[in-house]
């Protein structure tokens, strides 16, 4: 559909990740190894789940329809569990590489803290995650057809980055409460996290009923968004003083006190 | 942040890093984008497209852009449907969909020009729907909001302006370049010949021998490419001809006529006469075995399938004849062929003297030299063929007709009236050209048999799902050229008992005949019972001589006295349905985005700004270093 449908839908799906990088990210180096590494991650967890489902699909024959949907929702739902259990694995070699960090550095104080650990590896999650599910698609929007033809929906191309858009921020999310629930071992946390990211995924089962997939994948995002919000350390208070712009008299407050 | 200052270098080279990666996994992506290009595109299968023809001085045909031309698909079945496409229609371009009885010179001349119109897709007219496209199809609202059905055709062609331009070109790429790109390609292909007493090709005939040339032409062409049944204009020609020549061969004392007959079948007549002109030319250079003063009588058969009322028309050459020694022998060919014809269907009819020939081979060779002949045409002045150098050239146009309820095999066997008008126009021939050649027999025994095979099988095969394209392209030994060399080869030649290896490779074994023949291996037809196949070694006179215009032998690519065509080369030519969103839908699409991308920048430096006073809140207190 031409080039202002391929940069519209880019810009949706990865503005608020591009967005992220630009200013979190991108003057960091520690940090953007770390996000490309926990895509790379990531990938693997990719690999290895299609690897699964390539097999499963071949041992049980591409004959029927119905079958070949049972085998994608397998698949599905083992690609689920196995990112889950590569961010977990992601955590673990993240807490061994910080002590190695600390014996080779000459500061006294950890470089990167396993908050800003947990929010990188979400961000580079949720950043592989999206432009694998959207690159496709976007080289197909730059052709000067659109989908419909077959009776599809022609809002295909903006479904698919709005639901994008939702899936990198989820990710986000996932990670600082994921990180935050290993490290206080909050195992009620980790299943609930594990169960949203298995419902998001199975929502999108329901597509091409848009309104399905997408109103409750926002709503979930927006659940997560403050949960991890006040997991890393937010409070309601923190948000009035700072939209009515009287931090500057917090933190003066604060150092009085001190 | 205070970090910004520390990691200036380190972050740049990761900056780099991370496009890099990005633009890898933008890259790979467009290797592969099946099952999505699945949903939106419908390709197109069966369509035949119209390329790019040049000759000396000017270039035919069609053209697309590099990247090929879309346009909203607009069905035009009547002439009041023009009107939307060129004025009233509010989405323009338009790609316009026409009945094939549209398609006329007219029509054309109206769109011509027009800047609404980026192509044009004829629906070929037959009693079973349009290929590829039903307008009952997938194509929502009518045409008269969006989401609308439109199309892309791609035919780029390379080669432009005409012949001595894209030559030129092409020679420059072929001497300096190493891996030439020719952007054109002269049309070339083979004459078939075959003379009823046998010659020596090694060597020219005696002056004192004498030869009677009997010619048909075997191509056609019509406005899209590879796409020429051409029945009228060269099939039904080349098949009586076929099966005069079987005919003369059947009879007994031919071996002893006085004079040889040539049967000759010319390949590129279409295009200015490639295959009569390059003959004419071998002869005056003395390249080929017989010479232009051998000659002496042609024959030639131009359409001869519609016959009205049973007349076939003698046409003759004023100019020639009006030289004394030509004017008696035209009269000795002309009552030949009357006295043939006595006892058969055929009525022969004398032209106006005055009158010149149509057109037709022998005009190349009256250029070189004045020879009596004729050429047989069933038209006395303006043509029967409607459908003359067309795509509906077909078994209808020649009123080939099966009753209803054969099979495949019955339809081999059954003889049409076609069959059997063409069969008694063969036996006229074949009649005309023994007296000609000086046979003193009776000639009542000659007789063309209509259930011939290959009258059967050619015929039959027009009717095929595949039907066979006379179009002489620019790669050699098309189809039609090795069916009449087979054929001609089958039909008189003789099965001689060598071994295969024998027959592949002639000249090991001594043998004196052997340069007079041309042995083929053939694979033999297949029993009914068995599976297995007989083959056998055939040995005739048949050769092949190559049917490439002498301007390009000559390196004339401008040349005004033979012919210059030639084919545009292309990458690309295919067809695509697919349907298109307004504009109003991209432009929203692209704000959104753009907005959703300000909006993400302005809450992102809004948050990493006031991050030590949002998130500090938190259970671990001590330096967190943001």
């Amino acid at each position: 559909m031409t080039a202002a449908v391929f940069i519209g839908c880019s810009f949706i799906a990865f503005g608020p990740a591009l967005a992220l990088c630009v200013c979190t990210i991108a003057a960091e180096p520690l940090r953007l190894v770390f996000l490309i590494a926990g895509g790379f991650f990531w990938l693997v967890s990719l690999l290895l789940s299609s690897l699964v489902w390539f097999i499963a699909v071949q041992i049980g024959g591409s004959n029927n329809a119905s079958v070949k949907k049972n085998l994608l929702i397998f698949g599905v739902v083992f690609s689920v569990l196995l990112q889950e259990v590569f961010r977990f694995a992601y955590y673990k070699l993240l807490k061994k590489a910080n002590k190695g960090l600390m014996t080779i550095s000459q500061e006294e104080t950890i470089p990167i803290s396993v908050r800003q650990l947990s929010y990188v590896s979400g961000l580079g999650f949720g950043i592989m995650s999206g432009v694998f599910s959207l690159v496709n698609i976007l080289t197909d929007s730059l052709g000067p057809g659109t989908v419909g033809i077959y009776g599809d929906s022609p809002q295909y191309f903006l479904s698919s980055a709005f639901m994008t858009l939702a899936i990198v921020l989820l990710h986000v999310f996932w990670g600082i409460v994921f990180f935050d629930a290993c490290e206080k071992k909050k195992w009620w946390a980790l299943a609930l996290v594990i169960l949203s990211h298995l419902l998001v995924s199975g929502l999108t089962f329901l597509n091409p009923q848009y309104e399905g997939s997408l109103v409750p994948s926002y709503i979930i995002m927006m659940l997560m968004g403050t949960w991890a919000f006040f997991t890393a350390g937010g409070s309601l208070r923190n948000l009035k003083l700072c939209l009515m712009c009287r931090d500057k008299d917090f933190l003066l407050a604060n150092q009085r006190s001190r | 942040m205070g970090a910004g200052e520390r990691g200036g270098r380190g972050s740049r080279g990761a900056e780099t890093l991370f496009r890099a990666l990005l633009f890898c996994v933008l890259g790979c992506g467009f290797c592969w984008g099946n099952s999505v290009e699945r949903k939106i595109y419908i390709p197109l299968n069966k369509t035949a497209p119209c390329v790019r023809l040049l000759n000396a001085t000017h270039q035919i045909g069609c053209q697309s852009s590099m990247n090929g031309d879309t346009g909203v698909i607009h069905v035009v079945e009547k002439d009041q449907d023009l009107k939307w496409v060129l004025t009233d229609g509010p989405h323009p371009p338009y790609m316009v969909l026409l009945e094939g009885e549209l398609f006329t010179r007219e029509l054309m001349l109206q769109l011509k020009g027009s800047s609404r119109i980026s192509g044009l897709a004829v629906a070929i007219s037959k009693p079973s729907p349009a290929q590829g496209f039903s307008p009952g199809l997938k194509c929502p609202n009518d045409g008269f909001e969006y989401p609308l059905c439109a199309m892309q055709l791609f035919a780029h062609m390379h080669a432009v302006t005409n012949t001595v331009t894209c030559m030129r070109r092409s020679s420059l790429q072929t001497a300096f370049s190493l891996n030439p790109e020719e952007v054109c390609d002269a049309l070339s292909d083979y004459n078939v010949w075959s003379t009823l007493k046998p010659i020596n090709t090694s060597s020219k005939i005696g002056p004192m021998d004498e030869v009677i040339i009997v010619a048909t032409r075997i191509d056609s062409h019509s406005f899209f490419w590879n796409v020429a049944p051409g029945a009228e204009s060269a099939v039904a020609s080349f098949v009586t001809h076929l099966a005069a020549a079987e005919a003369l061969h059947k009879v007994a004392d031919v071996q002893m006529l006085p004079r040889n007959i040539m049967f000759t079948f010319f390949q590129g007549e279409t295009f200015d006469y490639i295959g009569s002109s390059r003959m004419v030319y071998d002869m005056k250079m003395d390249k080929f075995p017989i010479r232009l003063d051998n000659i002496h009588s042609f024959l030639e058969l131009s359409q001869v399938a519609l016959r009205n009322s049973s007349v076939l028309w003698v046409h003759t050459d004023p100019v020639s004849r009006r030289n004394e020694s030509i004017q008696p022998q035209v009269k000795t060919l002309v009552e030949a062929l009357i006295n043939s014809s006595m006892g058969a269907n055929v009525t022969l009819q004398e032209v106006d003297q005055s009158q010149p020939l149509p057109p037709s081979s022998f005009q190349r060779f009256l250029r070189a030299k004045s020879i009596p002949g004729v050429v047989l045409a069933d038209h006395r002045t303006s043509f029967q063929n409607r459908y003359y150098q067309s795509m509906y050239d077909t078994a209808e146009n020649i009123l080939m007709k099966y009753p209803e309820g054969l099979s495949p095999e019955e339809t081999l066997d059954y003889v049409t009236d076609t069959a059997k008008s063409l069969a008694e126009v063969a036996t006229v021939v074949a009649r005309a050209l023994y007296q000609l050649a000086g046979g003193t027999g009776n000639t009542s025994a000659i007789q063309a048999d209509p259930r011939t095979s290959i009258i059967k099988q050619d015929l039959k095969g027009l009717l095929g799902d595949e039907l066979p394209q006379h179009y002489i392209a620019v790669t050699t030994l098309v189809n039609t050229t090795q069916l009449v060399q087979y054929v001609l080869a089958n039909l008189t030649g003789t099965v001689v008992n060598f071994t295969k290896e024998e027959c592949l490779n002639p000249e090991k074994t001594p043998n004196p005949e052997k340069e007079m023949y041309v042995y083929t291996w053939a694979q033999g037809s297949r029993d009914p019972n068995s599976t297995s196949r007989v083959p056998f070694c055939v040995q005739s006179t048949v050769h092949l001589t190559k049917a490439a215009s002498p301007a390009f032998e000559l390196k004339q690519w401008g040349s005004t006295e033979y012919s210059t065509w030639t084919e545009s080369r292309w990458k690309d030519i295919r067809a695509r349905i697919f349907l298109v969103a307004s504009k109003e839908l991209e432009i929203i699409t692209l704000v959104v985005g753009i907005a959703i991308l300000i909006l993400s920048l302005l809450a992102t430096y809004f948050i990493n700004a006031k991050a030590h006073v949002l998130f500090s809140s938190s259970g671990d207190g001590g330096a967190v270093a943001y």
